[in-house]
């Protein structure tokens, strides 16, 4: 009887080893495919790493803008990535914010950007058409003014009290795409 | 967890059509800067993200406009809470650029300068 049970249990080992075999060489076919798919496949444009390190450096509250290139984008956990392609300029970008973000905070910064200079003017100016940007470099006082009149920090209110601040039809559009584009 | 992860997916769909939307329009403005000098209720719609009920019964508020100024912010208020004094304006100053209730909308805006 004990001779019939350790045959069986034998046979059965040696059975399952070799029933094991395929499904391992399908495993291990499946991960050298994974693995010849990422090397032949895009490289990485940007790695999380880099991405990283550049919202370290930039400490700002506005979303990170970067030129478009070929290949897979890594953002760093809590952030999204949208490609977004300037209408104007037929240029593309890649935008990676913060899931969340604090429009009170935006609507503070973009503004003084507007006013002073800095952080949120150069942002816009690199993504609107050179026409656009002589018209921001000359009435950014008016179009800081015309945002903080917006009562809201969405696409139809900033359109809207730019207009009211007399900012033609054709920039005040543009403007407001970029600052919703890149900005909010 | 799920739902969450679902609900947030459509979220960022939803907000990358209306994005879409305006970019589009953005693009028509650059193509056409000379016919869309003004604003129209096409463009309004999508700027302020209008639904066909907020037009619906925006188009009944100005069709029965009596002359009441502050009602009509009221019941507009009550329609959708982005129609504040100034966008009403700009909204209905859309209907006149797309030659909409030219008459109605005129005769709005002209008790709005006088008072």
């Amino acid at each position: 009887m004990r001779k019939v049970l350790i045959s069986g249990v034998c046979a059965s080992l040696i059975f399952s080893s070799f029933a094991a075999t395929p499904a391992l060489a399908a495993k291990e076919d499946a991960n050298s495919a994974k693995v010849s798919i990422e090397k032949s496949g895009s490289e990485i444009a940007y790695s999380q790493e880099y991405i990283q390190e550049l919202l370290n450096e930039s400490s700002s509250q506005f979303d990170l803008v970067l030129p478009y290139k070929e290949g897979i984008i890594k953002v760093p956990e809590g952030y999204t990535t949208t490609l977004i392609t300037n209408p104007d300029t037929n240029e593309s970008f890649y935008r990676i914010g913060s899931q969340f973000q604090t429009f009170g905070l935006k609507k503070w910064a973009i503004v003084n950007g507007f006013r002073y200079g800095g952080k949120a003017l150069s942002t816009v100016l690199d993504v609107v058409s050179d026409s656009t940007a002589t018209y921001i470099r000359k009435n950014s006082g008016k179009i800081a003014d015309a945002i903080d009149d917006a009562s809201a920090m969405i696409h139809g209110e900033i359109y809207q009290a730019l207009l009211s601040a007399g900012v033609p039809t054709f920039y005040a559009r543009n403007i407001a795409w970029a600052i919703d584009a890149f900005l909010l | 967890m799920t739902e969450d992860n679902e609900y947030q997916k459509l979220q960022r769909e939803i907000d990358k059509v209306k994005f879409h939307n305006r970019s589009l329009m953005t693009l028509i403005g650059v193509l056409n800067e000379d016919k869309m000098e003004k604003t129209t209720i096409y463009e309004a719609t999508v700027l302020y993200d209008l639904s066909k009920k907020d037009l619906r019964e925006l188009k009944t508020l100005i069709k029965n406009y009596d002359g009441n100024n502050f009602a009509f912010e009221q019941k507009a208020l009550i329609i959708n809470p982005v129609f504040t004094v100034d966008n009403l304006i700009f909204i209905i100053k859309s209907f006149v650029n797309t030659n909409m209730f030219v008459s109605e909308v005129n005769g709005i805006l002209e008790n709005y300068e006088n008072k």
